[in-house]
């Protein structure tokens, strides 16, 4: 075929003009280190990266509610620990006031330090997370979630109770409503309470009350009543009378699927309450068991009112201290999904980031090696180039 | 006197070869030039005696020395060159700006959600809220930016266009100039002129793609698109006109030789069919798409902004606004019906432009780049509005018989989306109702997530009570008994409920509206969750799916553009070597011609002295 001098040039000359052309976009890649510069090269693996970018940095805005969520987590569970602390020191002191040897004034004492627990505890329901939300208030923004009024503390926050995503489709609950934890613990051993009747003049104490039989239980507020000092009969709260036997001082009366033990010579008209535990504040069980402690004991029939309050106490305060302890256990899983759900988070984040840097990073050692090949290239095509063009017959006229 | 005469013809016929050598030298870098070459023939001989004797040399022709398939090839590849090079080159500026961090959606995409999710974390912040509110400003910047940059483009494309149709049409008239001086030239026209005229209609065809015929007397017709553009001496006129719809809008027509045709799609090449092919096929319905996502962001995330309620205990208000779509009426109605055209559902929404069309009473529509009727649905009463592709139309006044409009559901979104709430306390990151356990309540049952199921139903709510008559049993507001399932929602009116745990008999929930200053995160999570939810195409496809499927269908433009244009770009580097390999000029070539002209020529010379000398020879011969 015939060549001519402009077809010659020309054809040298886009050949070298490609060649760079190419050259210039691996030096692109090798500069910015990224191969996927524009969506042309790579129309579906452009289209990944956008959505792997988008992922990664959702991973990254889990970090920050994980943060934030463990944050607050961890402060309910020291808030937890140390509610639990004041509620152990409580019992020990509701121990100490039901010593038949301790004086008035030494019970004034006790109960003094009662309430001072019940403030800190007050102190420990208000607490903030440092980011100027409260701990305890539910959803509530804005209020102090406990106050006290008259002895009476009252909840001003909600029940509600935030989840936080911290991974891909996975949420955790953020920090339980102040209601939950200090306004509704159980009272009695958590299924029963038994009580007595404050205008009791005998000296019947209850040693325990307990559900023996839960078919025969009837879940409902039953009466105990003494209709002799050996006598008793166990009514409904329409006063029916369901059973009735004889009790001896010490002795166990089992009737209804309850087993109550008493201690001590109830009088006749003296009566018992057995119901379902109702919740109380943890605040309320405190303040009567204070109550309880700076009462005067000076006749048998008040001592057995102090025996009876502080055995109550004892045993709302147990189940409380409980009831914070499963706080503290579900707080501390949650913790632990915390953890686990980072390590997640490390391992997705890993994952997609190597994906994207299938897709998109620049393999140095093969772009350094097209690199020269092109070098090489358009150095030979430069020196034909000048070559061909060099030799002119015109030159040998 | 044979040799002198004999000498004398070679003399004039070399030294006119070596002028064509010498003009094919000249010529060497002429665009568009096709070598020459002298055809030599030998004079007839005068009869002697022994026969003929030969009387010389005489040029015989000058041959232009082209050849026409190899034009015809030329022109062919000329126009589709053209149009891949206009449709690479736009459809790579339409990628850069999709896929460029700095002018794409996806950085303030996931800052906005990422955003979303701080304000999960921290409802109750105000720095979270005020960031969640800088971020959908930033959102909805960069989309009207974006939207502002694919616009411009199409106005460049628009400009390109207009002065590449000026081009056109003056390279169509001088064609047709040029052939009235080729036909006037009779059987020998001027090579330098049909050099000029191929010149002009390779020109031509790169511009609007060409087809060429030679007529019998030398002049050739260009037709472009199936219609002429240059007939004989005569020269159509390509126009660009205002559109009936949108008189912004410029549609191509051509006042071809034997009349006004409109152009359908497609029928130009050229670098001008390449502009309409990229702003039809590429640009238009990547701005249409880029409106939709907007659409559907900006719809779904204010339904979800409604469904909830805000710092200031009032049900959400629309946090973005997005224009509605937009309908044009032709030029030519004659009645005064009118369109109003809303969103009525997200998932059913499509880009491209709808013809609706009012005859006989009755509506119709069809897709305006294809025709294909589509079904409508509706009367276009307000109780009753026409419905089509997610769109619903209310028809206003009178529309006349023949009457046509055109609907373009999503182009104007992009440009118009717009963060209209500013008040951060104003996200509606509450659920909208809050439940509340009674003190008293013995179970351990707990609520684990209100949410509403019917927002028209629980415009009326003012609260509920939920009372347990028995571990299984509960009531709503004292209503008849409903038996419970402990893992099944509790459903009101226009809400639902679910408990966790187990109920007792006497337990007590109250539902109630959410007051002011909540930090419940509830609506929020759902809103965070928006970029994943699958809200186009009938809920099959999430919205960072389809940013990314738009990224990645400019892209897949743009590569078959560019692959497009390298595989035609060798078919014409092709063509071109075979137009090169007859008609372009070798100066090594005409180096040897040279050499072999001179040579000749000095021999020639010397046949005149030797004749000379014959001469002298004999005049001296008779002076002595």
């Amino acid at each position: 075929m015939r060549i001519s001098t402009s077809g010659l040039y020309q054809q040298t000359l886009s050949a070298l003009l490609a060649k760079q052309k190419e050259l210039a976009k691996t030096q692109q890649e090798l500069a910015t280190g990224n191969k996927l510069t524009r969506a042309a090269e790579d129309p579906t693996g452009a289209a990944q990266a956008q959505r792997l970018d988008h992922a990664i940095a959702s991973l990254e805005h889990f970090d920050r509610g994980s943060n934030l969520l463990s944050n607050r987590l961890r402060l309910q569970e020291a808030a937890m620990a140390d509610a639990g602390d004041y509620l152990a020191r409580a019992r020990e002191l509701a121990i100490q006031g039901n010593t038949a040897t301790i004086s008035a004034e030494d019970r004034k004492l006790l109960a003094i330090e009662v309430r001072h627990i019940r403030s800190e505890l007050l102190a420990i329901a208000n607490r903030d997370d440092g980011n100027g939300r409260r701990l305890f208030a539910g959803q509530r923004d804005g209020v102090v979630p406990f106050t006290e009024s008259a002895g009476v503390v009252s909840y001003a926050g909600d029940d509600g109770r935030n989840l936080v995503d911290i991974a891909p489709d996975l949420a955790l609950a953020d920090t339980e409503p102040g209601s939950e934890i200090f306004m509704r613990p159980r009272t009695g051993d958590g299924e029963i309470r038994a009580s007595a009747a404050s205008a009791n003049t005998g000296t019947g104490v209850l040693q325990s009350a307990r559900v023996a039989d839960r078919s025969a239980w009837p879940a409902e507020p039953l009466r105990l009543a003494f209709t002799s000092p050996t006598t008793w009969e166990m009514r409904d709260g329409g006063g029916a009378v369901l059973s009735s036997g004889t009790y001896a001082p010490g002795g166990t009366i089992s009737t209804q699927g309850v087993q109550v033990q008493l201690s001590g010579a109830p009088a006749t008209g003296d009566a018992f309450d057995v119901a379902p535990a109702p919740r109380q504040d943890v605040f309320a069980t405190l303040r009567a068991l204070a109550d309880a402690l700076e009462a005067p004991a000076d006749t048998p029939a008040a001592r057995a009112r102090l025996g009876n309050a502080v055995a109550s106490g004892l045993s709302d305060i147990a189940t409380a201290q409980e009831h914070f302890l499963g706080v503290r256990a579900s707080t501390g899983a949650r913790l632990n999904s915390l953890d686990a759900a980072s390590d997640r988070r490390a391992g997705e984040d890993i994952s997609l980031r190597a994906s994207l840097s299938d897709l998109r990073d620049v393999d140095y050692a093969e772009a350094t090696t097209r690199l020269n090949l092109q070098l090489a290239a358009i150095e030979a095509a430069q020196r034909t180039m000048l070559r061909v063009q060099s030799s002119s017959l015109f030159d040998k006229l | 006197m044979s040799v002198l005469s004999t000498g004398a013809s070679a003399l004039l016929a070399f030294q006119r070869a070596m002028g064509t050598v010498s003009h094919n030298v000249a010529n060497v870098n002429t665009p568009g030039y096709t070598r020459q070459r002298v055809d030599l023939e030998a004079r007839a001989g005068t009869q002697t005696g022994n026969g003929y004797v030969g009387s010389g040399v005489a040029v015989q022709a000058l041959q232009r020395l082209a050849d026409g398939l190899v034009f015809a090839r030329q022109v062919d590849s000329s126009g589709e060159l053209g149009r891949l090079q206009q449709l690479s080159t736009y459809s790579g500026r339409l990628d850069g700006l999709l896929s460029n961090p700095a002018t794409s959606l996806s950085a303030p995409w996931t800052t906005f959600f990422g955003a979303a999710e701080g304000v999960v974390a921290e409802p109750g912040s105000q720095v979270a809220r005020q960031a969640m509110i800088d971020a959908g400003d930033q959102l909805a910047t960069r989309w009207r930016a974006l939207d502002a940059q694919l616009t411009g483009v199409g106005r460049e494309v628009d400009a390109r266009m207009a002065s590449q149709v000026e081009v056109a049409n003056q390279l169509a008239t001088e064609i047709a100039r040029l052939n009235k001086d080729i036909v006037a030239g009779g059987s020998t026209p001027n090579p330098d002129l049909l050099d000029q005229r191929a010149l002009r209609i390779e020109k031509l065809a790169s511009l609007t793609g060409a087809e060429v015929v030679e007529q019998d007397d030398g002049a050739m017709n260009v037709f472009s698109g199936g219609q002429a553009l240059v007939l004989g001496t005569r020269a159509g006129k390509l126009t660009l006109a205002p559109d009936p719809f949108a008189p912004e809008r410029r549609v191509l027509s051509l006042d071809a030789v034997g009349g006004p045709v409109k152009l359908p799609p497609g029928a130009l090449s050229g670098e001008i069919g390449g502009l309409l092919e990229f702003r039809d096929r590429v640009l238009e319905p990547a701005r249409a798409e880029l409106g939709r996502m907007a659409t559907a962001f900006a719809v779904t995330f204010n339904a979800a902004q409604r469904a909830g309620v805000d710092y200031t205990g009032t049900a959400g208000a629309d946090l973005f606004s997005v224009p509605a779509p937009r309908v044009d009426a032709h030029a030519a109605n004659t009645g005064t019906g009118t369109l109003a055209a809303s969103v009525s559902d997200v998932g059913a929404l499509k880009g491209p432009d709808i013809t609706l069309r009012f005859a006989g009473g009755t509506w119709s529509a069809t897709r305006s780049s294809t025709g294909e009727p589509l079904a409508l649905a509706g009367s276009g009463s307000a109780a009753d509005p026409l419905r089509i592709e997610g769109v619903s139309l209310v028809v206003g006044g009178v529309p006349a018989n023949g009457d046509r409009f055109e609907l373009r559901p999503t182009s104007a979104a992009g440009g118009g989306i717009a963060l209209v709430q500013r008040d951060p306390s104003r996200i509606a990151a509450a659920s909208p109702i809050q439940t509340r356990v009674d003190a008293a309540n013995l179970g351990n049952a707990k609520a684990a997530g209100a949410r509403i199921t019917d927002p028209a139903a629980f415009a009326g709510f003012s609260g509920a009570t939920i009372d347990f008559i028995d571990a299984t049993t509960y009531t709503i507001d004292n209503g008849p008994p409903i038996a419970w399932t402990p893992g099944t929602p509790i459903a009101g009116t226009g809400w639902s409920l679910s408990l966790d745990g187990a109920p007792v008999a006497g337990d007590t929930f109250t539902l109630a509206r959410m007051p002011a200053r909540s930090s419940d995160n509830g609506n929020a999570r759902l809103m965070a969750g928006i970029d994943a939810r699958g809200v186009l195409d009938g809920g099959t496809r999430d919205l960072t799916t389809g940013l990314s499927a738009l990224t990645a269908r400019a892209g897949s433009e743009a590569r078959h553009a560019g692959m497009n244009l390298d595989a035609q770009q060798a078919i014409h580097d092709q063509a071109i070597a075979d137009r090169e390999a007859t008609s372009g000029v070798n100066l090594d070539e005409e180096a040897a011609d040279l050499l072999r002209y001179q040579q000749a020529y000095q021999a020639a010379a010397q046949v005149i002295a030797t004749a000379d000398t014959m001469f002298q020879t004999l005049l001296g011969a008779v002076r002595r």
